[in-house]
């Protein structure tokens, strides 16, 4: 870290070192929150706003630590952003990609936009948030409850208020 | 609820969150890093809640989420359906308070209703849009949306909740005002000249449906890139002005403009790269000056068409109601010498204006850089594929050829001379063809046939039983056969596999 932060001022040779070697795409080692090392391509990690700040500033040198994301949970989230740093995949290839990997259970999906919010990746937050979205999309309130297992915490005379609230909700 | 506001405000930041934290870290050693990521807001939970949660699939997880997440998800529901997320739990009370996208849509809702009580639907509505603006609290709205038939009775309404969105710095703004049987004379002007540059600026994509535009028109709009209008009163001298004072402007479509008869798209360096211009009854004549652009589409009737300037210019999309191929329309197209993909629709190809005999022998100027030809071909006179064979020989580098028909020759055993012979020249770059609206009668037997042996490197051919076509709204199949005749066609089509090279594969659909 204290050496990044000396290029700008050792001016031309070094900083053109520096870059001849940016532009290898080193690999970087990440550390799940269970103590799993994780070595990937730079390119795939920097998908990740965090992880990119890190990289800017130099900081990625040694293990990264990432103890808000478990080893199961980053090894799905680096195969999100290895298939989205390949060129061949084309758009609809891609739709294909997305729509299975998205297709898991709820726990999983909850590890997923945990890890994507906290990691900072916009594309696979935005895919898992939609994932969610469509299992609300449609459905009466009963129905997610069940879905979602969401515990009614409403007394009767509650619900029957925003129920009224509501009733402007454009309803019949 | 301050907890909310204040996850709101933080989420904002987070684009430029990893950035900051990186700035200010940039000399702390990692530890200290990693420790003050473990710290920060965006890490909802502790992991020791989370280990002894592990895989329960009875759990309530997305309860769990923290505000942020809920009101992304939240924020990808319609606006009704929002409201209804509030009587889930008191853990998703509020969550719609904050949201980012508010979409009001009851387009549904009033088809169904008729006379009076289409009136109280629509004073339902605004009264609705007003009563959730009211209880609003998030301070940023990235998109707003409203799509219900309302029209100038409704003004002062429409122009409240365009200045919330405006005060929230929306990006996204759509107006979808149409109903099925409003007039022009009905309609929303659009406040154009309320705003300042400044209160506008947050602005970048605007969508107007049904409203009156006036000068200035949107002078103050000045980080549009996206403008689309859609029946819409709108002067030649206002949309020659969205180019002028729109300094990013990329897409425009306009669809059914009243009052603009000759558009001008003229500028020094417009960034301009998608240009559409849709069934708009009056329009004359369009000028495009337009160095970026693209990609143009144009839908309706024949018009005057001056193309200058148009370096980058790749794909042409025309759509013309009546006679397509005339000379002067052809040599206009021509002229954009980087033209790789060309979409026509046209009532009659080779467009009947003078004697069979000059048609015959007519020339069209080359394509010299085509590579894709839809043609959209519905008629009622057919007189066979007049002109066809030299049209082929303009485009030397086609590599794939579309013809979607739509009509029946009165005469089924009608054959056309210019495609009953073998092709006096080859294309020898064409590689996919698709035919769609094939009958299986013995003139497209033949059209399918003469590009087989024309096409010396095909790879694929496609035929398909329906008519599909190509509309300025994508494609579009459409099935009116009986299942049966279908059938029929399929096994008439089946007899053109003994002529395909044995490299070609040969697709019935």
């Amino acid at each position: 870290a204290i050496q990044s932060s000396r290029f700008s001022c050792v001016g031309f040779p070094l900083a053109y070192i520096f870059l001849a070697c940016k532009k290898k795409s080193m690999a970087l080692k990440l550390k799940s929150s269970d103590n799993k090392i994780f070595e990937v391509e730079e390119l795939v990690a920097v998908q990740s706003e965090t992880i990119k700040s890190l990289v800017e500033d130099g900081c990625a040198n040694n293990v990264i630590p990432l103890p808000n994301v478990d080893s199961k949970t980053l090894e799905l989230v680096l195969d999100w952003c290895k298939n989205h740093v390949d060129v061949k995949l084309d758009e609809e290839k891609l739709k294909e990609y997305e729509d299975k990997f998205i297709e898991v259970d709820l726990a999983v999906l909850y590890d997923l936009l945990m890890a994507a919010n906290y990691l900072n990746i916009k594309d696979l937050l935005n895919r898992a948030s939609q994932k969610v979205a469509d299992m609300l999309k449609g459905k009466k309130p009963e129905q997610i409850r069940e879905t979602f297992n969401i515990v009614n915490d409403f007394s009767p005379e509650e619900e029957e208020e925003i129920r009224k609230e509501n009733l402007w909700a454009f309803e019949e | 609820m301050s907890a909310v506001e204040d996850m709101k405000n933080n989420k904002k930041r987070s684009g430029n969150f990893a950035r900051d934290r990186g700035c200010t870290l940039n000399m702390l050693s990692l530890t200290k890093l990693s420790l003050n990521l473990m710290q920060n807001k965006r890490v909802g939970i502790s992991r020791k809640k989370r280990k002894c949660q592990c895989q329960d699939p009875s759990k309530d997880w997305i309860s769990d989420l923290p505000d942020e997440i809920l009101i992304d998800i939240v924020s990808l529901l319609p606006m009704k359906e929002a409201l209804n997320i509030s009587i889930l739990s008191k853990r998703w009370r509020h969550i719609w308070r904050s949201t980012v996208i508010l979409k009001f849509d009851g387009s549904n809702k009033l088809l169904s209703s008729i006379g009076n009580k289409k009136s109280l639907q629509r004073l339902a509505f605004v009264t609705w849009v007003d009563r959730v603006l009211e209880s609003h609290y998030g301070s940023v709205v990235t998109e707003f949306s409203v799509c219900y038939a309302l029209n100038k009775r409704a003004a002062c309404h429409i122009n409240q909740w365009i200045s919330f969105a405006v005060g929230k710095k929306v990006q996204r703004l759509e107006l979808k005002l149409e109903d099925s049987d409003s007039s022009f004379s009905g309609l929303y002007t659009f406040p154009s000249s309320k705003f300042r540059a400044e209160e506008a600026s947050s602005i970048k994509h605007l969508a107007l449906n049904a409203c009156r535009v006036y000068s200035p028109g949107f002078d103050s709009f000045r980080s549009l890139i996206t403008l689309s209008l859609k029946h819409v009163v709108l002067t030649d001298i206002v949309f020659y002005n969205i180019f002028l004072n729109c300094p990013h402007l990329e897409h425009v479509s306009v669809v059914e403009a009243k009052k603009l008869v000759n558009a001008r798209v003229v500028g020094p360096n417009l960034p301009l790269k998608h240009l559409k211009l849709s069934t708009c009854c009056q329009l004359e004549s369009i000028e495009i000056c337009a160095m970026n652009l693209v990609i143009f589409l144009y839908g309706g009737k024949p018009i005057n068409l001056f193309l200058r300037n148009v370096p980058m210019l790749r794909e042409i999309q025309f759509f013309a109601t009546d006679v397509m191929i005339n000379d002067t329309i052809a040599s206009t197209l021509s002229q954009v010498v980087l033209l790789e993909t060309l979409a026509l629709f046209c009532q009659n190809v080779w467009n009947i204006t003078g004697g069979y005999l000059e048609i015959k022998s007519r020339v069209f100027p080359t394509f010299s850089k085509l590579k894709v030809l839809v043609l959209t071909v519905k008629t009622s006179f057919w007189s066979g594929y007049i002109g066809f064979p030299s049209l082929l020989r303009a485009c030397p580098l086609l590599q794939r050829l579309g013809m979607h028909f739509d009509f029946r020759p009165l005469d089924p055993e009608f054959r056309s001379d210019e495609t009953r012979t073998s092709p006096e020249s080859r294309c020898q770059f064409l590689k996919e063809v698709e035919l769609s609206g094939f009958l299986g009668q013995t003139y497209d037997i033949e059209l399918a046939v003469y590009l087989i042996k024309a096409a010396v490197v095909l790879e694929k051919m496609t035929i398909r039983s329906y008519y599909r076509f190509f509309s300025t709204r994508g494609w579009r199949d459409c099935e009116i056969l009986e299942p049966e005749e279908m059938e029929m066609i399929r096994e008439r089509a089946a007899q053109l596999h003994k002529e395909m090279p044995p490299t070609a594969k040969l697709v019935i659909l």
